[in-house]
């Protein structure tokens, strides 16, 4: 039997998807959090009788005729694939609007159950629902559920309810209203009746003299720079690198014991590629777990309290500037976890362009697979650790306000369009639900580092080990190997950014692949095995020796970091871009984009940042300036011609009128 | 080679093997990065039909 | 008549129309519960957009919305 979940954006429906299955897919307290169906079975304690039961969790929606396209796959699922039952989550605290989707569910036809979700903070607010008249009156069961809780919660009553709903065989096929203003004719009657409030929802609550404190104008800024610096100390600075250090203490204990185990007989070159290439390679990128766990858990509790929508509202005034709107920070703040569902809730952007320019910005937001760089890069160079990689998101976010710009300038489009967004109410986060979503991040951490982390990272040390003879590599000669003479051609290119040693070069290319495998590939390559210092319980310090070994000055070493952020992402995020921006143009247009702005951005740092150092520019200025050139020059070019092409636009409009 | 160096590898073979095979299994279920950090909200794992699993 | 930019705080105004030619947002508005006939409240005003109460719940709509939504006393 399949169920649908299917509700207004933000009742709860995912929530209960996970309550009734044991997923653990993604919510927060905001509307459009879920962008695509996701299906799984229901646990085997909700049904005794061992019932196969498919619980499809839908977007929301506000109605069944759709106005973005994450509604419409609600839309098409109810009437194309025909649910066996529907399970329409209704809004306790918001029950007016919700009836408007339930009667409409209601009239197709299938069999409809009705949960009455955050039924406890309806009581809180001391609104009354007199249930058996509401479910007289629509004719289908209703039932009070509250899907955080994980007791008394009304999920088996209602798993019942749904079992007998499936089973009947006589399908009540009720009309409530033949227009949609009929419709809201016949709630509003049947709101007054079923349901008393103790307080009209016009008054001013707490709530909203928060809003005004957090979404001030002049305020609001300041309290969202101070957030995401307090998050990103707290990963980076403070309770990251502490764990950290214990962390990697049983990595260089697993180290050592595996080096002891085999011993001097055995081939150096197996050796080797298994304590540096597998489990140092592997292990420097792990030491980074104890960061991200943290970075994870912070998020998990930003998105659960409510204050991203209203991060939203604060932004929206300086989006708009730009062309986007408010909606496109949600993307962006999802993507500090990981660029890939960023992308993907760019779906609940309705406008073409705006949709497809955040699709193509969000990636510059550090993703949690970066933030092994920029621990690394602002551990080993820097002391003030906590300020350069905050000042990293806060440099994301100027560049995308900037990119923004000129493409709005490139495609010539500068609609505007209306924003609109509900503000969820406010609730102290879920512990529980955070330490849940930090696992699960951690669990998938783990494994990436240990399938296509460690694949490169082996690939890398055989390469590194071998020349184009298969023989061994003399330590005197790395240069020989095929990495080296592979990775040398590219790395003349960066020698303008400060950073063209052939090592660098390999790790920003396997970066390509996953983002953790520049920190993997460096270590590999340099042959470091870990990058905490054990002593001083933080990152290495900028006197230690991994910065010797690196060999690039702090300048340089900053200019490597912002190519590394700001050049494409990850293969499978690009594959996410290509399937939200559906146009191949886009696509090739974004990655060129990223391209130049990565190498730009690097130039620039590199080459003022030695000039503001030692006085004079850095190595290959004239060259760089020439490539950096080249690149404003073009999209120069392309921002006149869509400006010639808007006149032409105009003037025919002007004719036509 | 020694007796030893087979066994090293031998282990190292099978690790990468472990590896590679992870990552096509996930290929094949529909998972397209493997262990990416968004947690399974980028994987179109279609359990249709089949609640075996 | 007016629009909604120009109405007080705290009061329910009487919904009259929405004055655009984007027909789909109008659409979008009238599932929320916006629409000719139905109160709407303004909570506050934030930065440019503006708070609003429908049926129970809160919207933040920007400046432009609220000038397209016409109300009446």
């Amino acid at each position: 039997m399949k169920i649908a979940l299917a509700g207004n954006p933000n009742c709860g429906k995912t929530t209960m998807f996970n309550a009734l299955t044991g997923r653990n897919e993604r919510v927060g307290n905001w509307a459009g959090v879920t962008v695509d169906k996701k299906e799984a079975c229901i646990k085997q304690s909700f049904t005794p009788e061992n019932e196969k039961l498919i619980i499809v969790d839908l977007p929301g929606a506000y109605s069944l005729s759709a106005y973005s396209n994450e509604e419409s796959i609600t839309k098409d699922f109810i009437l194309k694939e025909k649910p066996d039952v529907i399970v329409n989550i209704v809004d306790a605290t918001n029950l007016n609007r919700s009836l408007f989707l339930t009667t409409q569910l209601i009239e197709l036809g299938i069999p409809v159950v009705v949960a009455l979700n955050k039924i406890d903070l309806a009581d809180k607010k001391g609104n009354r629902i007199d249930i058996p008249a509401l479910s007289q009156t629509l004719k289908v069961p209703v039932l009070r559920t509250i899907s955080t809780k994980n007791s008394d919660n009304g999920l088996p009553e209602l798993i019942k309810a749904v079992l007998a709903a499936g089973k009947s065989d006589q399908i009540q096929r009720a009309a409530f209203a033949k227009n949609d203003k009929q419709r809201y004719t016949f709630i509003n009657e049947l709101v007054r009746e079923v349901e008393r409030k103790k307080l009209s929802s016009d008054q001013q609550t707490k709530q909203d003299q928060i809003d005004r404190i957090v979404a001030h104008k002049w305020l609001g800024i300041p309290i969202f720079a101070a957030v995401i610096y307090l998050v990103f100390s707290i990963s980076q600075a403070w309770v990251g690198p502490f764990l950290a250090d214990y962390f990697v203490g049983w990595i260089d204990r697993l180290y050592e014991v595996v080096a002891s185990l085999l011993g001097e007989g055995v081939n150096p070159v197996l050796t080797t590629l298994l304590l540096d290439g597998i489990i140092g390679g592997v292990g420097a990128v792990i030491g980074f777990l104890p960061l991200i766990m943290v970075l994870f858990f912070c998020l998990a509790l930003l998105e659960d309290c409510g204050y991203m929508a209203r991060v939203a509202v604060v932004m929206d005034r300086f989006f708009k500037k730009v062309g986007l709107s408010g909606k496109s920070i949600v993307p962006m703040v999802i993507g500090t976890g990981c660029a890939i569902p960023g992308i993907m809730s760019t779906r609940t952007i309705k406008n073409e362009r705006q949709r497809r320019t955040t699709a193509m910005l969000t990636p510059f937001m550090p993703c949690g697979a970066k933030l092994p760089i920029i621990a690394l890069f602002a551990g080993v160079f820097f002391a003030e650790k906590a300020w350069v990689g905050t000042s990293m998101y806060f440099l994301g976010i100027i560049v995308i306000f900037f990119s923004a710009l000129i493409i709005r300038k490139i495609t010539g489009d500068y609609s505007r369009s209306y924003f609109i967004m509900e503000l969820p109410e406010y609730r102290i986060p879920s512990l529980k639900r955070a330490v849940i979503s930090m696992f699960s991040r951690a669990k998938a951490f783990i494994i990436k580092a240990g399938t296509i982390i460690l694949v490169c990272n082996a690939v890398i040390h055989l390469l590194q080990t071998f020349d184009w003879r298969f023989q061994v590599v003399p330590e005197s000669a790395p240069e020989t190997s095929i990495l080296a003479s592979i990775a040398m051609p590219l790395a003349v290119l960066f020698i303008p950014l400060g950073f063209g040693i052939w090592q660098f070069a390999a790790a920003a290319v396997t970066g390509f692949i996953a983002k953790e495998n520049v920190v993997g590939t460096l270590a590999v390559t340099f042959a470091i095995t870990n990058f905490f210092d054990m002593e001083e319980f933080t990152l290495v310090g900028s006197s230690t020796e991994v910065g010797t070994v690196l060999g690039l000055t702090s300048v340089a070493a900053l200019a490597y970091l912002v190519f590394n952020l700001f050049t494409p992402p990850c293969f499978a995020a690009i594959g996410a871009m290509n399937s939200e921006m559906e146009s191949r143009k886009w696509l090739g247009g974004a990655i060129a984009f990223q391209m130049g702005m990565g190498y730009s951005l690097a130039f620039l740092v590199y080459q003022f940042g030695t000039l503001f150092t030692t006085g004079s520019f850095g190595e290959g200025f004239a060259a760089g300036l020439i490539i950096v050139f080249t690149v404003v020059a073009s999209v120069i070019i392309l921002m006149r011609r869509s400006t010639g092409r808007r006149q032409i636009k105009t003037n025919v409009q002007v004719v036509k009128s | 080679m020694s007796g030893m160096d087979w066994i090293v590898a031998g282990v190292i073979t099978l690790i990468i093997f472990l590896a590679v095979s992870k990552i096509l299994k996930d290929r094949k279920s529909g998972v397209k990065c493997t262990g990416c950090s968004c947690a399974g909200s980028c994987d179109q794992r279609a359990t249709s039909g089949n609640c075996a699993e | 008549m007016m629009s909604l930019t120009q109405g007080n705080l705290n009061k329910a105004y009487t919904v009259n129309s929405v004055n655009t030619d984007q027909e789909d947002i109008r659409e979008f508005l009238f599932t929320l519960g916006c629409y000719p006939g139905e109160k709407i409240t303004i909570i506050s005003k934030l930065a440019s957009n503006y708070i609003v109460n429908i049926k129970d719940a809160r919207y933040s709509i920007d400046e432009d919305l609220a000038e397209a939504i016409i109300v009446g006393a």
